[in-house]
């Protein structure tokens, strides 16, 4: 039976793994490969690394990061977002090492390319990333770019519901960073039906426990918090093992 | 002994990087190419995955690869074809409109009728008890795809639950399919790629 999944996630300014908070402050970490090789070594069900200031720079895909992320030899699904901006700057990134790929401003500033991208990849390869927050009765996508909060144009609503991207990463980003305070009221307003990996100041197994259960989550998404202790991973998998997870497993086993 | 050279073949489109860093973790010498001189020095093929069908075998034709690789499975030659890899090996694919495929393994691919996504592990159940794929059973593998390749009975090796019943590895004489990442699933596909190569090399 299909699990549904932990992910690991890395984020990563100016090349230097940092701990994100609330998409405002950020404190370094050190190398994501080495970040990137905990998680590999623990077990995590795909690695999620996010170049956060690639498009924001107009600088491309950090392929350099993920050169040395292939040096690493991983055995887990890698997922990368950060910079891509048409066609062959994807394919390149897969080729580089990735697995799959994230978009973000794509999606809005330029959502035919979207399409080319699933074009190539496939709708498989391609996460659509969607910082939220609820406003008023509803949620709004945050443009980190602009720092400006707007609602879900028909463009973007439409490129979901056609399916070109196979699952949406829904990040609670004015909580991120900050322990079991994940706000999944937002999960239940999102305007269109695709699978959703959560993130975002999720830390506490009470809170895995309930979006797990959630017929909409496929994942969820864990950063910094899984630094703090040795195989965070597998704790947290022996912690929800009524979930539809897979099991904690050891080198011993 | 000779260390085993494995060929990825390059078809403009691949999760190249990560298959060179799971072959070489495994200890084979490993070659991408797309240049047919290159190819043809290897012990083994793999074709990988990420990507669409269309792209695959247009890619293949481009490079003049497709007759190559037809070649290569009829003097009875090992390739490992995964994910998009394994789907190419059908006659053909249904994706927007038909398109031919290697015809190395009968059969046709299909988009998911119901849930029509298949992303996450999931275990495998042998259909066949192959040598090969014993010390497999009951694994978790990583999957990744919404299109399935339907073929008869006689070419499951393997199969998954799902919404559907998925064939998970498919085979044909010395050519066989993976729907799933050994190269990315952690300990359990490094240890079913590794048997898969050297089953394929020793038989």
């Amino acid at each position: 039976m299909l699990k549904k999944r932990l992910i690991g996630v890395i984020t990563v300014k100016d090349g230097l793994a940092v701990q994100s908070i609330g998409y405002r402050r950020y404190l370094p970490l050190g190398k994501p490969w080495c970040i990137a090789e905990n998680l590999d070594r623990w077990g995590a069900d795909e690695i999620l690394v996010l170049s956060i200031d690639r498009t924001e720079k107009n600088i491309g895909p950090d392929y350099k990061l993920l050169s040395s992320l292939a040096k690493a030899k991983l055995t887990t699904p890698l997922i990368y977002g950060g910079g891509i901006s048409n066609k062959n700057e994807a394919n390149k990134v897969i080729h580089a090492g990735a697995d799959r790929i994230c978009l973000d401003a794509l999606l809005h500033e330029r959502p035919r390319l979207v399409r080319e991208i699933a074009d190539v990849l496939g709708v498989q390869a391609i996460i659509g990333a969607l910082p939220l927050s609820k406003i008023g009765d509803g949620v709004q996508w945050y443009n980190y770019r602009t720092k400006k909060s707007g609602k879900f144009t028909d463009e973007l609503i439409k490129l979901f519901s056609d399916g070109m991207m196979s699952e949406a990463l829904i990040i609670d980003w004015k909580n991120e960073g900050r322990l079991n305070s994940f706000d999944d009221s937002i999960i239940k307003n999102v305007p269109f039906n695709v699978p959703q990996i959560v993130f975002g100041g999720i830390s506490e197994q009470s809170q895995m426990n309930k979006l797990l259960a959630c017929g909409s989550v496929s994942a969820i998404s864990v950063g910094n918090f899984l630094n703090y202790k040795e195989h965070a991973v597998q704790k947290i998998r022996l912690s929800l093992s009524k979930q539809n997870i897979r099991s904690a497993l050891f080198e011993s086993d | 002994m000779k260390r085993l050279c494995i060929g990825i073949v390059d078809y403009g489109i691949g999760n190249h990087a990560s298959m060179q860093s799971t072959l070489k973790k495994l200890g084979y010498a490993t070659k991408t190419s797309k240049i047919k001189a290159e190819l043809n020095e290897c012990d083994l093929l793999v074709l990988p995955g990420v990507g669409t069908f269309r792209e695959a075998m247009f890619g293949l034709n481009e490079y003049e690869l497709r007759e190559f690789i037809q070649v290569w499975a009829l003097q009875t030659k090992p390739i490992i074809g995964i994910c998009l890899g394994m789907q190419i090996l059908a006659d053909k694919g249904n994706e927007g409109g038909y398109i031919d495929g290697l015809g190395l393994i009968p059969g046709e691919v299909t988009k998911m009728k119901k849930d029509n996504r298949h992303i996450g592990w999931n275990e495998i159940q042998l259909t066949r008890r192959d040598l090969i794929f014993v010390p497999s059973e009951d694994k978790a593998f990583y999957f990744n795809h919404l299109y399935v390749f339907d073929t008869d009975s006689d070419h499951v090796l393997a199969t998954s639950n799902h919404s559907e019943t998925i064939s998970s590895i498919i085979g044909n004489g010395s050519v066989i399919g993976l729907q799933f990442h050994p190269e990315k699933s952690q300990t359990a596909g490094l240890n079913l790629f590794r048997d898969s190569i050297n089953g394929l090399c020793n038989a």
